[in-house]
């Protein structure tokens, strides 16, 4: 009796430790854990109070995912129907009352419900016949590991091979008025070529210079400044990649003036 | 006769396929893409790993138990999914995710179930796949990219087991069903759009749910299970209705067509039990427009133009005005028209195998009305604008029945009597056909030959022009120019600057691209179109689009390279900014500063 409830009683207490560890901000492992099984306890509980028990296994396992998958979307609309916003605590506690209403459903039905017969039971039926013979139950469980090793190998070496894959380098330079205060700008330049790099950065107002940064980036380092904006004359700020100070690298400008000196595109089509 | 060979053994050589293709997307990305033999080679000699041991074993007479053969199904398509997530094993690579990625974002920063999405104002809508990735974000912590995986690999496996489930349960034959299956591997669109972070990838889970939910609330024993299973049907019905429009459509076309074929056959529990989820599926398709996302008519209404009038004019003058837009290759063609030629024939000896044995079977013949839906496919493919896409992914669907009754005759066909005689022989051709119709699926289906393989960037073509400068470009928009922005840019970072970018990306924009000078007609053009930026970016002046055309919205293809000046007119504009330059990619301002058009 105790153990034919104990499945209720695992799912009700991991929603409580899903919904626990989110509110304590648990470590990423334990959450993700713990998470995956609160998204699946509510489909569990649900298929099992909905379809009763005597389901075959695999049913019963495509059932749960599937109603898995369906519980959050009807549940979600319920919420957006009755003016309850779908933030992340939101969704997290829809999980657990779902859960949680899943426990009570599955207790009622199993104390309404009629003794099984074992003769219309295929899980019972399942478990009185003796275990098929002629398997290699170990041979074939070392297969399986080996062939889900190499398929998660797979998709490790691809996300290794793909962090791997050699791109252009390139430099992202900006000079844009700021969304909030259009009397001044963002200048701003993101290395991306690969290796660290030494810019020269001269700000020229009505074609002189007004002010000149030298800074080194890393790889993937960026560089921000906030100028002031007008375009009541010419701005133009030229990035130069060093040791080259005659052509501008990159090129910006506030649209007053036209740049004379051209962009050297970075080149392309040679990875 | 049982196998010698485990279906470990089988899992085990499908898991060396998949390693093996990856190794050949890794050749791609060491630099030559798809120009690059070995990696070709190395993809295909991995989808012959996972598809010959696999349909082997389905198509072989030896005995399988029903656990073996939904084992074999799910090896196999998790082996497929494995290799789209293997493509782009960074984050979303394929176009249509990105859009479903920004829902998703949105929904969780907002809290908001209908949020504004530019590139697919649709979508907005229809918000169950986000929400199910939402709530898996929002449990677990994981990124939006990871639970995306999760959540589509998971609906994607669902939909074929439960489609396997449900043939069982119609055709009583776990054999057929799981060649049927075997067969359905076939739609051209089964391991891209099907199995992508997409509404519709969701969305064709319940509908599998659905079908076997429906059926077995129609032929279980007891009344309490027949209830049981049909509450399971109206949720599934309620959360397809929620998820895609398509698939919601299919589904109540579906639940027609086994209600009718039901009354036809004389099976009347059925037909009322399928007549009344019609009818739920209906009324809840109708109410959702009515109330809620009255622009999916919007949406449809120039498809469903162009099918018609694609279709007209085939019927009158025998040819379609339909452009052809680019070649593909000979082999790839030669292997499209013999698939079709086998599904034909297959289609044709099924419906006389089940005219012959199964007349009084409600679902058998609900398929054998529902596989004139093929033909439907096939006048599309041919007819339509954009009938290779929506021939594809209406494939679908037309293929559920074409699998059922290709089975049929295929099972049919293994085991004749003539075909026991000629032996092995003859075997062995039926496994090649079936492998090479699964090959024709993949090699017909997406990302098309021309990226095939990762690898290096190309311009203006779908995922082979997404890269990290084009995601950083995006990014840097969402950052600097905030939200919403009306930019004109070419096809390539089109969908990055909707989904990374969160921007109202336009089409049908090439105007502004078309002339080396900025004249008038080109300035009220942009006036016209409340273009806020422009992008440009420099590669179009070098590389021809593999896709055809360089710009969104566009059908000729072009012939030439950008000219240069066409791009660098921008420079020389009065009171145009340059805001962003990334050596490829520029982005000027046309707005906020108040441009001066130039004379020509």
């Amino acid at each position: 009796m105790y153990r034919r409830h104990l499945d209720i009683l695992l799912a009700g207490a991991t929603a409580l430790a899903g919904g626990a560890a989110f509110a304590a901000h648990l470590p990423g492992t334990v959450q993700v854990v713990l998470g995956v099984a609160l998204f699946f306890a509510p489909g569990y509980l649900w298929s099992e109070a909905i379809l009763s028990h005597r389901l075959p296994p695999t049913e019963r396992l495509l059932t749960t995912a599937g109603l898995s998958l369906i519980l959050p979307i009807l549940g979600g609309f319920l919420f957006y129907a009755v003016h309850i916003p779908l933030l992340r605590p939101d969704w997290v506690g829809l999980l657990v009352v779902l859960t949680l209403l899943g426990v009570v459903a599955v207790a009622v039905q199993r104390l309404r419900e009629v003794p099984a017969d074992p003769r219309l039971d295929p899980n019972a039926q399942r478990r009185s016949q003796p275990a098929a013979k002629g398997g290699m139950p170990a041979f074939n469980a070392f297969i399986w590991a080996v062939a889900g090793a190499v398929a998660i190998g797979s998709v490790a070496f691809s996300v290794k091979n793909a962090e791997a894959q050699k791109y252009p380098g390139y430099t992202q330079f900006w000079l844009t008025p700021l969304q909030n205060d259009p009397q001044k700008a963002s200048l701003g330049v993101i290395n991306h070529q690969g290796v660290a790099e030494q810019y020269q950065l001269k700000l020229l107002t009505k074609g002189k210079v007004a002010a000149t940064w030298n800074f080194t980036l890393s790889d993937g380092q960026s560089w921000g400044h906030t100028v002031a904006y007008t375009v009541a004359y010419s701005e133009v700020a030229n990035l130069y990649l060093m040791p080259n100070t005659n052509t501008p690298y990159r090129q910006a400008d506030n649209g007053e003036a036209l740049p004379t000196a051209t962009a050297t595109p970075t080149a392309t089509n040679s990875k | 006769m049982v196998s010698r060979i485990p279906v470990s053994v089988i899992a085990l050589v499908v898991a060396v396929g998949v390693f093996v293709s990856s190794v050949g997307y890794a050749d791609g990305r060491a630099g030559a893409g798809t120009h690059s033999v070995p990696g070709i080679r190395l993809f295909w000699l991995g989808q012959v790993l996972i598809l010959v041991p696999v349909a082997g074993r389905l198509l072989s007479r030896r005995h399988l138990s029903n656990g073996h053969t939904v084992t074999l199904i799910a090896v196999v398509t998790v082996a497929e999914y494995l290799i789209k997530v293997n493509y782009t094993p960074l984050g979303f690579g394929f176009n249509d995710e990105f859009l479903h990625w920004r829902n998703t974002t949105n929904m969780l920063a907002t809290g908001k179930l209908f949020e504004q999405n530019y590139g697919l104002p649709v979508g907005t809508y229809y918000p169950g796949l986000e929400e199910v990735t939402s709530a898996l974000v929002s449990a677990t912590g994981l990124s939006v990219f990871e639970a995306g995986l999760i959540v589509a690999g998971i609906a994607h496996l669902l939909f074929i087991c439960f489609l396997y489930l449900a043939f069982c349960v119609a055709i009583r034959s776990h054999r057929i069903a799981g060649i049927a299956v075997l067969l359905y591997t076939a739609t051209p669109s089964l391991t891209s759009f099907n199995s992508m972070f997409v509404y519709e990838t969701l969305a064709l889970a319940f509908l599998g749910m659905c079908i076997v939910a429906g059926l077995r609330s129609a032929i279980e024993r007891s009344q309490a299970e027949r209830r049981r299973w049909f509450i399971i049907a109206v949720l599934c019905i309620f959360a397809t209705v929620i998820t895609h429009h398509v698939t919601s459509y299919m589904l109540t076309a579906f639940l027609i067509l086994v209600a009718v074929a039901s009354r036809l056959t004389g099976s009347r529990n059925t037909a009322i039990r399928f007549g009344i989820l019609a009818t739920i599926s209906a009324t809840s398709v109708i109410l959702w427009i009515a109330t809620l996302a009255r622009e999916t008519i919007s949406y449809f209404s120039p498809t469903v133009l162009g099918i018609v009038n694609g279709l007209n004019s085939l019927s009158k003058s025998g040819s379609t005005d339909a452009p052809n837009v680019v070649a593909t290759p000979l082999s790839n063609e030669a292997l499209q028209y013999v698939g079709l030629l086998v599904i034909t024939v297959l289609i044709v000896v099924g419906c006389w195998q089940a005219w012959r044995r199964h007349r009084r079977h409600p679902w058998i013949i609900g398929m054998m009305i529902g596989c004139l839906g093929f033909f439907g496919f096939i006048a599309i493919r041919l007819a339509t604008p954009d009938g290779q896409e929506l021939a594809g992914r209406a494939a679908t669907y037309t293929y559920i029945p074409v699998s059922v009754l290709a089975a049929l005759a295929l099972t049919r066909l293994v085991n004749s009597a003539a075909v026991r005689r000629l032996g092995a022989a003859v075997t062995v051709l039926v496994l090649a056909s079936v492998v090479t119709l699964i090959i024709d699926g993949l090699a017909n289906g997406w990302p098309p030959y021309w990226e095939r393989l990762p690898g290096p960037h190309q311009v203006s073509s779908f995922e082979s022009s997404v890269g990290p400068e084009e995601i950083a470009a995006a990014d840097w928009t969402l950052t600097y120019l905030g939200p919403g922005n009306r930019i004109a840019a070419d096809a390539g970072i089109y969908p990055v600057l909707l989904g990374y970018g969160d921007q109202n990306a336009l089409q049908d924009i090439s105007q502004l691209y078309d002339t080396p000078t900025w004249s008038p007609p080109v300035a009220a053009f942009a006036v016209e179109n409340q273009v806020q930026y422009v992008l440009t970016d420099i590669r179009l002046t070098q590389l021809l689009p593999l896709n055809g055309t360089y710009f969104p919205g566009d059908i000729t293809p072009v012939t030439r390279a950008l000219p240069t000046a066409n791009i660098n007119k921008f420079n020389h504009i009065n009171g145009v900014a340059r805001v962003y330059d990334d050596g490829n990619i520029n982005i000027y301002d046309l707005v906020s500063l108040g441009y001066v058009p130039q004379t020509p």
